[in-house]
């Protein structure tokens, strides 16, 4: 939230009962525009400086002759075209079933958990806690044995099993982040809702959840992005060739003995768009932050 | 009476010979009842591949498989061949494959390994011996000793050659005349060899001289494309004793590694951006030499295929004129040295009598003249049978380097296949990626750092030094 | 809520309905277990028990090949004394260490710095870098890995663009730049949660502050950092987390080379179990993996609660 003028104390009482006037904060004083424009000046700095690396990934993905250097480009949209088709385009809808689904159960479990993490007396609270926080510190590559193992013995070697397991990984993370949301609503509204005879889903549905939302909406993204980006899991879990995701084409991509860089760039843009669609439209929540006072807590 | 008694006994006649007709029909209808009904069930195989990283493209690579299912489906009906074609480097390719077999209903019928994997699929129990199913095998009959006993265990056969890679020496003609060499150019000693590169670097300054794989981004394979050449041409080739311990330490060694050194030292190599390139290094000269921006190459065989149109890599028709091979001297001077390995077929231990039967048949159409060079022409391979290196299918393709490597594989010398292999060959391309980066380390201290290497992770029992 | 004072609390059946709705005692709800099963119940037969399988992998002898593939079992000890031999597990510590702090200390910080910038940043240049920013973090590893070793190796992005093409930071100094490069990729989600908490912070305070002239970093250290304090600590913990099971942005990057110079514990761990095939110690590794990522968080709940 920016501070507006109108919503700042005009006026505040120092120790001694003195009383004084506050200048605003965004009031056009000197020392005031010489801070803006530094600061202006310095996160543009950092912004170029994070757009740098990206540079090869947009200008390979225009330029038909691409290689690892950065070159002025042959410019041709031909590269996107070629990776808009056939097994290429269906890997990233794989992607997108992988996706969607892990996060759908992540986000669910999560919240269910987190709330009654946050709320209520469960035994063994502290022990659990931490066992979940401490279950996000598993290396993925060896977990993936043993499940593969389970996997292939009742035959789920397949799309969905795979999905569940995704979820999992995103799980522990989730359950703290939306925790520590849920922990900052204050419990007075719950109360209102429960004088009201709401049930907990009720209460979850109408109080908890839209207040907790940048926290839930933080937690639900980062579970796209972790299921989105994932490939150690789809490596080994997903045997059919046709349901693999799209990190898995584009690493084969890469490791062929005649790799097309420029097709490898342009199918990486496809790649972050729909991510960057997610934040585009939930960047509203983070804006808004929630108005509820308090800092988050440890 | 006679017309009567002739057509009775044209009519016996017939009827014995129906008759006879009629029971031969009927026993060769139980014959084939018998194996009919063996033959009419279905019999299902799976066959798995690397899809990516085996043929020189993806395309090819199915293109070729599906070919050889078509054909024998039309053959053999009654069997289904169920592709599975396994995606990704060939790191992950072993690891899929490992996990497949792990479990008996999921090891695939026929496999494509490479050969170093032999002996450890064996030692697991996943292969079986088809020294009964090869009898009769024209194929087979036809492999040099040193390609049989690749798949050879204790006196069975558990594997047989798909296809061979072995190495020698690439050279650009128009570079090295420039830098004043004669052609053609078979250098004798390795000197020979630091002697051109240094010419070259007088004469054409931007061009890379000589090309040494080095380092570990190439994969478990990029020695075997490298410095191992140089280790089978020294005064002590072994990297296993008899008793299966590893060497970390001998002159073989020494001198393979100096010899990197030395030309390392004096600028001569390639920078290590493209040495280290993640995505298969080992490749990178084809291109550098359509560039005209490389001078002289130890490589593998398939450099030459990279060239053609099916494979593109870059496509450069020029190369059969620009481009000139010799053998890789050893370092006595006397003879070629190469590495020798390549990619193999293993059959199940879990498979039925009837799937390895299948299994065998499949086998016979894959490896028939035409199937089996078109796989060494699409894979960058030199074919397991001696008399396909001079057929024209075959020398046609990547002209003259096809022939030439035929030529140079009689002096290749077999790679290892044990468990231990694999943390060996990381120490030694660890070596050589060291004197690459750090050209300064010598010979003596590249070989200390493999030593305390793979001594360290192999344990002191399993590591040997020699003279 | 009932007043205890005017019923008998005593005895008669409406002590049970009173039991029942004590607020002093706060007891265990069914709906509780039941919100918290799904969540529980996926971790266990998911997590727990393979993890528990890893764990006892590495006090075994399994391989991914060989004879000890079929026959194995366990060994006790063995895998752990030759952990404590293993100089190359040592030096992959040292070298996990170093990661981990460098992207610890990068990311809290850029990430702090963007956050309270972008506060007051005019709106355009708030969606531009703050959108560039978010997309770094959202890009898969697997395209992060790739565009930043196009952007360090020899005639790389980096290398043009300061006039020395043939210089290859990548090689010259990989675990500089594989840290460089996790601090790039993790940097936006800081930026989210801190611009998130930063906007908790009542503008009184800064106000107050800046009344009795305090200077920028007064103003951070004694009233945005004791505020942050939680959010901090919680980034610090999830960025420890994450750089510590890094796997795939250094695998494209450098597959841990050169050498052995960037590779961390979970490359080294991968590298044990599938390219030396020894699945039981490559399990070991990972199993110290854990014991590390239950040090932190332990250290986090001590110092989160110290409030």
């Amino acid at each position: 939230m920016k501070a507006t003028v109108s919503s700042l104390p005009a006026t505040m009482t120092l120790s001694d009962g003195t009383v004084i006037e506050l200048p605003p904060e965004n009031a056009p004083t000197h020392s005031n525009t010489v801070r803006k424009i530094t600061g202006n000046t310095i996160l543009a700095g950092l912004g170029l400086l994070f757009l740098v690396p990206m540079l090869w990934l947009i200008l390979a993905s225009i330029d038909t002759n691409a290689t690892w250097a950065i070159e002025w480009p042959h410019f041709s949209l031909s590269n996107f075209q070629a990776v808009l088709t056939g097994s290429l385009l269906h890997s990233l809808w794989n992607s997108v079933i992988l996706a969607f689904l892990s996060t759908l159960i992540a986000s669910v479990a999560g919240v269910f958990a987190a709330y009654s993490f946050s709320r209520r007396k469960i035994p063994f609270k502290g022990a659990l806690l931490l066992f979940i926080l401490f279950t996000s510190g598993v290396p993925l590559t060896i977990m993936v044995i043993p499940v593969y193992e389970i996997f292939a013995h009742f035959g789920w070697l397949t799309i969905l099993p795979t999905a569940v397991f995704l979820s999992v990984t995103s799980l522990p993370f989730e359950v703290y982040l939306m925790k520590n949301f849920i922990d900052a609503v204050p419990e007075d509204l719950e109360e209102a809702a429960r004088m009201e005879q709401a049930s907990t889903l009720q209460v979850l549905w109408r109080v908890i959840i839209p207040l907790a939302m940048p926290g839930i909406a933080a937690a639900a993204i980062f579970g796209f992005v972790n299921a989105w980006g994932s490939f150690v899991v789809p490596l080994i879990l997903i045997s059919n060739g046709s349901q693999q995701p799209a990190p898995i084409a584009l690493y084969t991509f890469l490791t062929l003995p005649k790799p097309e860089f420029g097709n490898i760039a342009a199918y990486s843009l496809v790649f972050c768009v729909p991510v960057f669609i997610l934040y585009a439209a939930s960047s509203r929540l983070f804006r808004e932050g929630f108005v509820l006072g308090g800092g988050v807590k440890g | 009476m006679k017309i009567a008694s002739y057509m009775k006994k044209a009519t016996v006649n017939k009827l014995v010979a129906g008759t006879a007709v009629m029971a031969l029909a009927a026993g060769s209808t139980v014959v084939i009842g018998g194996t009919g009904a063996v033959a009419a069930s279905k019999v299902t195989i799976s066959v798995a591949y690397a899809a990516d990283t085996t043929f020189d493209t993806t395309p090819l690579g199915l293109t070729w498989w599906t070919a050889v299912k078509k054909e024998f489906e039309a053959k053999y009906p009654n069997v289904t061949v169920n592709l599975v074609a396994i995606h990704g480097g060939e790191p992950d390719f072993l690891t899929k494959i490992a996990l497949l077999y792990h479990n008996s209903s999921t090891a695939p019928t026929l496999t494509q390994f490479p050969s170093t994997e032999i002996a450890l699929y064996q030692s697991s129990g996943y292969l079986m011996s088809m020294s009964s199913l090869l009898k009769g095998s024209s194929w087979f009959a036809q492999y040099p000793t040193v390609i049989k006993n690749e798949g050879n265990i204790g006196g069975q056969i558990y594997a047989v050659s798909a296809g061979e890679n072995n190495n020698g020496i690439y050279y650009d003609k128009a570079i090295l005349q420039k830098a004043g060499i004669k052609l053609p150019w078979q250098p004798k000693t390795w000197n020979d060899i630091v002697t051109a590169a240094q010419a070259i670097k007088k004469a054409e300054p931007k061009v890379i001289p000589l090309w040494l794989n080095a380092g570990t981004a190439a994969g478990p394979n990029g020695a075997g494309y490298g410095i191992l050449n140089l280790l089978a041409g020294s005064s002590n080739p072994t990297i296993e004793t008899s008793s299966g311990k590893m060497v970390v330490s001998s002159s073989g060694l020494l001198q393979a590694l100096n010899f990197y050194h030395t030309v390392f030292a004096d600028g001569l190599g390639a920078p290590t951006a493209q040495l280290f390139s993640p995505n298969n290094a080992p490749n990178i000269p084809s291109t550098d030499f359509a560039k005209g921006q490389l001078g002289i190459a130890v490589s593998a065989n398939f450099i030459g295929g990279n060239w053609t149109k099916q494979v593109s890599f870059p496509y450069w028709p020029q190369a059969s004129t620009a481009m000139g091979v010799a053998g890789l001297p050893s370092a006595s001077g006397k003879g070629y040295a190469s590495t020798l390995s390549g990619w193999d077929y293993g059959i199940s231990s879990h498979a039925s009598s009837a799937q390895a039967t299948a299994t065998m048949n499949f086998l016979n159409i894959a490896q028939d003249s035409t199937n089996l060079i078109n796989a060494a022409n699409w894979a960058g391979w030199v074919p397991p049978v001696q008399s396909d290196w001079t057929v024209p299918l075959y020398t046609n393709f990547a002209a003259p380097f096809n022939e030439e490597f035929g030529k140079l594989l009689p002096y290749s010398s077999e790679l290892p296949s044990n468990s231990n292999y694999s943390a060996w060959v990381q120490g030694i391309e660890q070596a050589s990626g060291l004197i690459a980066q750090s050209p300064k380390t010598t010979g003596a201290q590249a070989m200390a750092s493999m030593k305390s290497y793979v001594t360290n992770q192999l344990g002191p029992s399993s590591v040997t030094t020699l003279p | 809520m009932m007043s205890t004072a005017v019923l008998d609390t005593t005895t008669g059946p409406h002590v049970a309905e009173l039991w029942k709705t004590r607020k002093d005692k706060e007891r265990t709800k069914w709906s509780s277990i039941l919100l918290l099963t799904p969540a529980l119940g996926l971790l266990l037969i998911l997590f727990l028990i393979p993890m528990g399988f890893a764990v006892y992998l590495g006090l075994t002898n399994l391989t991914l090949l060989g004879p000890t593939s079929i026959h194995w079992g366990f060994t006790g000890m063995q895998n752990l004394s030759r952990l404590k031999q293993d100089t190359e597990f040592w030096s992959s510590l040292w070298t996990t260490g170093f990661f981990i702090g460098g992207s610890i200390v990068g990311v809290v910080v850029l990430g702090y710095v963007l956050a309270s910038l972008l506060q007051r940043a005019t709106s355009w240049l708030r969606i531009v870098v703050g959108g560039i920013v978010v997309v770094s973090w959202m890009m898969p590893a697997v395209t992060a890995g790739m565009t930043w070793y196009a952007s360090t190796t020899g005639n790389g992005t980096f290398a043009t663009l300061l006039g020395t093409p043939n210089s290859n930071f990548l090689d010259a100094q990989p675990l500089l730049i594989v840290t460089l490069a996790n601090i790039w990729s993790m940097t936006g989600f800081c930026m989210l949660v801190m611009g998130a908490a930063l906007r908790n912070i009542p503008s009184e305070a800064i106000e107050a502050a800046m009344v009795e002239n305090a200077s920028t970093w007064q103003r951070f250290r004694l009233i945005v950092l004791p505020l942050m304090r939680g959010t901090i600590i919680a980034v610090v913990l999830l960025t420890a987390l994450l750089s510590l099971a890094n796997f795939s942005l250094i695998y494209i990057m450098t597959q841990g080379g050169p050498g052995t110079a960037t590779n961390i514990l979970p490359l080294y761990s991968y590298q044990q179990a599938f390219s030396f095939n020894n699945l039981a110690y490559g399990a070991l590794i990972g199993n110290v993996m854990v014991l590390i990522a239950t040090v932190f968080g332990v250290l986090y709940v001590r110092i989160a609660s110290r409030s």
